[in-house]
């Protein structure tokens, strides 16, 4: 008896032994207060809407015609005979790299050039950011006219220069190519600055030991520049590539996704079939999709940017 | 414990404190009798003051003073004690669709009575977000609509039978022309679609950017308006996607490419872009709907108007026959089912489409111009508009517009799918064929 005593004593010990301290314990408490509003927002904010999108994705739900039953992977068996999202795919996928890769090379020259010593480089600087600041909706419909092709400027220039008429818009490629253009136009200047900034880290040190050693501008700015803003490259490049998966304010404004779809986005086909026709089901679908390209991208730019570890 | 300020708490009574706080704060929230009871209760010593019944219309920003106007004229809160509170909806059906939807959901409404297009109309009364009007209607409102403006109704402002809207702007596309410029060439305005066809050759000069014809066909419900009007005049409904359509479709794609009778970078103009180059001397007539008279005739386009640049004609016709060469499009008022003063409503409603204010709506703004008979006998006889309305009522051509019963839907599919004809990206067998599978999908 007395022995079992004992052996109930020892392995309460040994259990309060391995329980954390008092202070411990106070120290988790004070850590999920702390931390429990930021988590529950983020929570309601992004974990919700996700996981509901997700579950309405398998669901009829259409507000208008009053169903929502389920009906397991429909939604997205559909997706693959719809005209407008095969289009919206295509070319979401072919915008979103080429206006990114574009960006980022136009935002470097920019950079580049910002960060050369000239007169007047201030107020260059800040004219730079004006694209930018322009609202997309408001530079899709300014687009629009300035490619009319009665009246636009630069069908006007186009037809001076080379005695032809310009009108973009009623040829695919054409369309897909001036909205790719537009987007560089509207979003390199941002890049630029954010490039600058990295560029102006850059010790000036380097660059004159490189000039010591007989490397030319080309070689600096490849050997030198290029490898030290390559982390801000990945990141704005990750930025750009989900930023422009979900914009569609552009193609809204300038061309409403058409000639046909030629033109039309993934984000253009859940904003027609969820707020227009109320169709939430098919419409997280589409988002569905999104979501899956997001994360796929998002991944791959993780791992570029763990390659790259700056040095000085 | 040594403290620095006689304000310090210790971390445990912080934490007792923002609990309680938390607590109290959750506890209130989910508390609605506690919390209904604080808002109901009237502050102290303020005397109850009766307040009047009130009703809110919502209309678009272009008819906000006319309906002022028409209340303060006929004094509407005068006779009824109602007060009335004008406010602007969006000039977008599908802005207005998202407000109505979501409020609706919430079981209350931004206002009472909506004054709604055709494509709202036919969205909300299917999706049971309009309240029946037929008994709140007057048994004879019919008799004084003319038979046109009825067949209309029961396409476009029922549902099951039921109205849920009455309308009262009633207008359709005009055939505008440069009468100049055809009386310069010494040929007749185009009364069929073959004349059409050959006006390319008369006046466009693509190199100069002038066209005979041209449209705004961008897509967002432009282009849509205009299958529907060219398939109409084939004797059809595109959406059918029957042979009118299919005959439509390759009208219109010759009308582009093999006449050169119509710009082709229609396809990506709106309205205001076309009105644009119509003033701009660059097209020698168009289809377009009657806001351009008052368009040609404001104060930015006052050296260039003449009577002669924008002679009024009849719409051509197409192998249907006259009698669909042009349909009406319209707009009209109803009551949101979850109105919060469904009662006033009704009473604004039945007061705005009854007899006499119809027509003293007319006095006050063509926004309320229709085909009624009692509108058309007080119209004045001398406006190019009321005079366009009675042409094209005397001369039987006015169709029924073309309906389906997911509208916006459907015409989202015919647009992608005509679009992508239009511009060589799909052949023809391929579009009516895809066409017919998305909307035999919508069933």
């Amino acid at each position: 008896m007395t022995s079992t005593l004992e052996n109930g004593a020892v392995a309460r010990r040994k259990m309060a032994q391995r329980l954390p301290s008092k202070a411990t314990r106070r120290r988790y408490l004070l850590f999920v207060l702390l931390v429990s509003p930021a988590f529950v927002l983020r929570l309601a904010t992004a974990v919700y809407p996700i996981v509901q999108t997700i579950l309405y994705s398998f669901r009829n739900y259409s507000l208008l015609k009053g169903t929502n039953e389920f009906v397991g992977l429909e939604n997205y068996a559909n997706l693959a005979n719809n005209y407008g999202v095969r289009g919206a795919l295509s070319f979401t996928i072919i915008y979103v790299v080429a206006s990114t890769i574009l960006g980022l090379i136009v935002g470097l020259l920019i950079a580049q050039l910002l960060n050369a010593n000239f007169k007047g480089r201030t107020f260059a600087r800040t004219i730079n950011l004006i694209p930018w600041a322009i609202p997309t909706i408001v530079a899709g419909y300014a687009f629009r006219w300035l490619l009319d092709d009665q009246f636009g400027l630069i069908p006007y220039w186009f037809t001076e220069m080379t005695g032809q008429r310009m009108v973009v818009f009623i040829d695919p490629t054409y369309a897909r190519l001036t909205v790719i253009l537009v987007h560089v136009w509207k979003d390199a200047p941002f890049m630029a600055v954010v490039f600058l900034a990295g560029m102006q880290g850059i010790p000036l040190d380097l660059y004159e030991a490189a000039r010591v050693d007989g490397a030319n501008a080309w070689q600096r700015f490849w050997h030198i520049t290029m490898p030290l803003v390559a982390p801000l490259v990945i990141t704005m490049g990750l930025f750009r590539l989900v930023w422009s998966l979900a914009s569609f304010d552009l193609v809204f404004g300038l061309t409403s996704g058409g000639p046909g779809v030629a033109t039309s986005v993934l984000a253009l086909q859940i904003f027609r079939e969820g707020i227009l026709f109320f169709k939430f089901g098919f419409a997280s679908a589409i988002s569905g999709v999104l979501l899956l390209l997001v994360a796929v991208i998002g991944l791959v730019g993780l791992r570029l940017y763990r390659r790259f570890d700056v040095t000085y | 414990m040594p403290t620095s300020s006689k304000f310090k708490i210790t971390r445990r009574e912080f934490l007792r404190r923002a609990g309680s706080a938390a607590a109290g704060a959750a506890l209130a929230a989910n508390a609605p009798g506690v919390v209904a009871a604080a808002r109901d209760a009237k502050p102290f010593g303020v005397p109850h003051i009766r307040q009047n019944r009130k009703v809110r219309i919502a209309v678009g920003g272009w008819a906000e003073q006319n309906m002022l106007d028409l209340l303060e004229r006929t004094d509407f809160s005068g006779q009824t004690g109602i007060d009335v509170e004008v406010v602007l909806r969006t000039d977008t059906k599908e802005t207005e669709i998202t407000k109505i939807v979501g409020a609706v959901q919430a079981g209350t409404s931004p206002y009472d009575i909506i004054d709604f297009e055709d494509e709202l109309t036919t969205t909300l009364s299917q999706a049971n977000y309009m309240l029946g009007l037929d008994d709140i209607l007057p048994s004879d409102l019919w008799d004084d609509f003319s038979p046109e403006m009825v067949a209309y109704s029961k396409v476009w402002s029922t549902h099951n039978d039921e109205t849920f809207r009455v309308i009262h702007n009633w207008e359709m596309p005009i055939w505008w022309y440069r009468k100049d410029w055809f009386d310069e060439r010494g040929v007749a305005v185009p009364t069929t679609w073959e004349e059409v066809a050959a006006m390319g050759e008369v006046f466009t000069d693509e190199a100069n950017g002038v066209w005979a014809t041209e449209d705004g066909l961008i897509k967002g419900a432009f282009l849509n308006v205009y299958l529907a009007w060219i398939t109409l005049q084939a004797g059809g409904n595109p959406f059918d996607v029957g042979e009118p359509y299919k005959v439509a479709l390759e009208y219109i794609y010759d009308l582009m490419h093999t006449h050169k009778t119509l710009n082709p970078a229609s396809l990506q103009k709106d309205y205001n872009q076309q009105n644009g180059d119509y003033v701009a001397d660059r097209v020698a007539f168009m289809r377009q709907w009657p806001f351009f008279g008052d368009f040609a005739r404001s104060a930015e386009n006052e050296e260039w108007f003449h009577e002669d640049k924008v002679a009024i004609g009849l719409p051509p016709v197409g192998p249907g026959g006259i009698g669909g060469s042009t349909y009406p499009a319209a707009w009209g008022f109803g009551i949101i089912k979850t109105s919060p003063n469904l009662e006033e409503a009704k009473e604004l409603l039945s007061f705005l489409v009854s007899t006499e204010v119809a027509v003293e709506a007319m006095k006050v703004g063509f926004w309320f111009l229709n085909a009624r008979k009692s509108v058309l006998a007080e119209a004045p006889q001398d406006n190019w508009l009321v005079q366009q309305l009675q042409m094209y009522t005397d001369a039987g051509v006015i169709g029924v517009r073309p309906f389906h019963p997911q509208f916006v839907e459907a015409l989202t599919i015919l647009e992608d799918n005509a679009s992508a004809f239009l511009t060589n990206q799909m052949s023809l067998d391929d579009t009516l064929n895809q066409t017919r599978a998305q909307l035999d999908d919508l069933e």
